[in-house]
Order: structure tokens, then sequence, then C-alpha cells
């Protein structure tokens, strides 16, 4: 199913017709936003624009689509697949993930349990993150983290929204299916948030090669203890290292001769010897390489790769 | 002549006889379509609350374990929730009940039951689900006691009317 296809589905019959009516292209198309009583909006090639109810982008809200409660319900009922208990665990991180690896946001009224979230009451509000993937965006970069044909422990820094999750997808898929020089490695993915794989029922809808092994959901420093210990894998991916509970599982991996990839926030190489975790990582020279990103140019641009020295190896 | 006559009052004497077993036997199977409804509830019960299935799931697993008509109603139901674009879970729900279960000579009130639960199923309350359950699973037993007392009651009287019928008719003809 065409991964455009795939999230018009989840909505009403009213609300569906208008966005097919739009033609919108999915590669371009990032939100859409459902507020009850409020027009509908999406995030269009990096602009907001309201939908009239003649299916026409438009800047003005004023005839921009309304959407009702019962229209935001239908679609809650459909993403949760008419089963909102059975997603207690993802309510409580505040999202669902659908087919095609979309991510539905959910806000509304948060019931707790003491200190922790027990579910989200009255729904008003969703969010509809498309999942987009960039096949070969790696390309470039990939032979930088190989040497003597084998896979370097590699660090992708990155301010947020300049695209190290797509990046860190494509060095997996390329690093599971081989190439240049490298055979194809196992790699075992801890995706605490569904964002790499963008699993549903299990499986990944995103293309993470033909050897990934992937944990969906599970907190990054128990999942890497687990892929270890059970799934031997060649290479370890997380996102967005950096919690305090993540540094015995990184030197587990470090120790048990996987190679970690991973990717954190952040502007530069000495940005991140700022960090507490990282700063011991990275005077050590536990990581081989580091990849820096901005968004100077366009997002997912690759500002600089380095070794473990700091040397550069490229810079764009 | 009297053969014919005798003929004629053998097949309205089993006739007879047969329609008060008949009649038995509707309340045995109202008996039976309850404990089996009951079942399925239990199942998709099981399926909600400790494994956290979806509805489309728990009632495709509920369907395998039943008999028809609750089995195809279950497990059909299931399969047109999981098709997208969706429908209202009630308008299936309903949909589907006329389809596999109003031609099928359940009494009114069963249905009413079934068509109640599925109002109460498409609700989307995270908590409440399972309480909700138990009470229909309460409400079938309390059903499946009197269905079995009526049962215990008519369908001897329905038998013995029957056969009854038949010798009067017997004495009738002849």
């Amino acid at each position: 199913m065409d991964k455009g296809e795939s999230v018009l589905k989840i909505f009403p019959a009213r609300i569906r017709n208008i966005l097919l009516q739009a033609s919108l292209k999915p590669d371009f198309l990032q939100e859409i936003r459902l507020r009850v009583g409020k027009p509908l909006i999406c995030l269009y090639e990096g602009k907001e624009y309201f939908l009239s109810a003649g299916g026409k982008l438009c800047r003005d809200g004023e005839s921009g689509l309304t959407v009702s409660r019962e229209e935001l319900m239908e679609t809650v009922s459909y993403v949760s697949r008419y089963s909102l208990y059975a997603f207690d665990e993802e309510l409580k991180q505040g999202y669902i993930t659908i087919p095609g690896g979309h991510r539905v946001g959910i806000a509304g009224k948060i019931v707790m349990d003491e200190s922790r979230i027990r579910c989200v009451k009255y729904i008003s509000f969703l969010n509809v993150r498309l999942s987009h993937e960039r096949k070969g965006c790696a390309d470039t970069v990939f032979p930088y983290l190989i040497r003597e044909g084998r896979f370097c422990h590699t660090l992708i820094i990155s301010p947020p929204k300049c695209g190290k999750t797509t990046l860190l997808r494509d060095i997996i898929r390329m690093a599971s299916n081989g190439g240049g020089g490298l055979p194809g490695q196992n790699v075992g993915v801890v995706d605490e948030r569904s964002e790499i794989g963008g699993s549903y029922r299990g499986i990944p809808q995103n293309d993470l090669g033909i050897r990934t092994d992937v944990l969906d959901c599970c907190p990054k420093a128990e999942g890497m203890m687990m892929l270890i210990r059970s799934m031997a894998p060649d290479i370890v991916a997380v996102d967005e290292i950096g919690d305090y509970r993540d540094s015995q599982a990184i030197e587990a991996v470090f120790h048990c001769g996987c190679k970690l990839l991973a990717t954190v926030h952040g502007s530069s190489v000495d940005d991140i010897k700022k960090k507490p975790l990282l700063q011991n990582l990275v005077q050590y020279h536990c990581f081989e390489r580091y990849i820096v990103l901005d968004h100077e140019k366009s997002a997912g641009h690759v500002r600089d790769i380095f070794d473990e020295r700091g040397t550069k190896l490229d810079s764009r | 002549m009297i053969e014919i006559k005798l003929a004629g009052a053998v097949l309205a004497a089993v006739s007879a006889a047969l329609l008060g077993f008949t009649l038995g036997n509707d309340l045995k199977q109202r008996i039976e379509f309850l404990q089996n409804l009951q079942k399925g509830l239990i199942v998709l019960h099981q399926e909600m609350e400790y494994r956290k299935a979806p509805l489309e799931e728990a009632l495709q697993y509920a369907g395998n374990s039943l008999t028809e008509p609750l089995s195809s109603f279950f497990r059909e139901t299931g399969i047109r929730l999981e098709k997208l674009p969706g429908a209202p879970f009630f308008s299936v729900w309903e949909e589907m009940a006329d389809w596999y279960l109003s031609e099928a000579g359940q009494k009114k009130e069963d249905l009413e039951l079934i068509r109640q639960l599925g109002m109460q199923l498409s609700g989307l309350e995270t908590e409440g689900n399972s309480g909700l359950l138990k009470i229909y699973e309460q409400r079938l037993q309390g059903m499946i006691v009197s269905a079995k007392e009526e049962y215990a009651g008519k369908a001897q009287l329905y038998q013995r009317l029957g056969i009854l019928g038949g010798i009067f008719l017997v004495l009738l003809f002849f």
C-alpha cells in the first residue's frame, strides 16, 4: 500500500474526501493536525496551510475546514483500531504508530496516578506526522564509516529537526544489506519511540535492511543489554543517547565487541564534550567516527565527518 | 380407504409429536446459543484484558472457539473492522448481527443483548471494558439459568402435548 494512502484511510469520510481532492503529494506532506472546533492544518513543503471545504490549500484560517468532535473521535477509533485500551503504554508516551510507520500524536486531559501518567481522556487534539524515509541519503557518508573492512563506532551529532534519524535509518539499512567493502552486518536496533523503524505490529514499516532486528518501544538501556545477550548483533543502533541510564549499557556494547551506531543532540563535537555521559566516551576515543549535521543548506546536510582524534575526514 | 385414513392419521400423529419435540428442542438450542455467547465473551474478555489484543483480533480469536452462528458473527466482524477506511464500530457490529444472527431465529431478547453489547464496546474508554464484559457475563449467566428453567418446565410439556395431540388426531380420524 502506498504510504500516502495508508495515512488518508485513518480519517473519516468527509475529511478523507477533502484531502483526496487536495491531491497532496505524500513526499512533501509532513503533518496533518486536527483540533476540535478548529480548522484542519497541514504542514506541506515546510509551510502551514489550511484546507478549505473544496479541497484547496489556503492561508486563511477563516475558510478552513473545521474539525468536529465526532470526526476527531472517529479518527481516534480508526487509529486505535477501536481499542484504545490496547494502547495504554503508547498513550502514556503521547502517540500511536499506525501502518506505514506514521505517528499520531494525541493530546487531551491527562489522568495521573500519583506521579505517573495513567491515561489520556477527552482526546481533543491529534497530530498525524508522516514518516519519510530517504533511501540513499547515507550514500556519500557510508564509505567514511568503514575502516579495514569493519564498521566503525559512529556517533551522529545533530541539532533538532536536521534529519539525524533519517540518516541513522539509512546507515542501518546499508550496513545490514552490506556494500562498499563491508559484508552484511547483523544490526540490532533499539527503537524506543518507533521513529527508526516505524514498526506496526512488530514489523518495521521502513526499510532497515535484511539483517536487522528491532526492539520496538523498548527503553534504550534495557534494549541494548537484551540485544547483546540474545541477538548477537554486529552493530547496535540507538537514537538520542545522553541519559545517565544509557551509560552502563553503552559500556557493555563497547566491551562485548559490537559496534555502536548512535545519535545525540548537539551542534559539534566540542558541544558533546560538555555532556557528562559523553565526555568520557569522547575523551577515551571510544567513538571512531563523528558525523555532524546542520540545516544550513537543507535538513540532513552533513557538515563535517571526524575520526576519533578529531581529524576532519570530510567537510561540505 | 381405511389404509388412507390410517396413513393420514399416522402422519398427523407423527407431525404433532415432532412439533412438540421441535418446540422443546428450540428451547434447548437457545440454551446452547447463550452458553456459546457466554464463552465468546469470556474469551473476548481474556484477550482484551490480559493480552491487550485490539478488538478486531480478539473478536476473530474468540470466533475461532465458537460454533455457528456466533463463530461467523465474531470472526467476520473482526475481519470487517480490520479494513480501512473504516466505519463506526457500532454500524459494523449491527450490520454483522443482522446478517449472521437475525436469520438464525434467535429471540429478540438475545439479539437486543448483543446489540447493547456492541454499543458498549464501541466506547473508547481505556478503563471500564473489563468491568463491562463482566456485567454482560453475569447477565448472560442469569439468562442461561432462566432458559434452563424454562426448558425443564416446558420441554417435557411440549413433547407430551405433541404426543397427546397426535393420539387425539388418530382418534379423531377414526
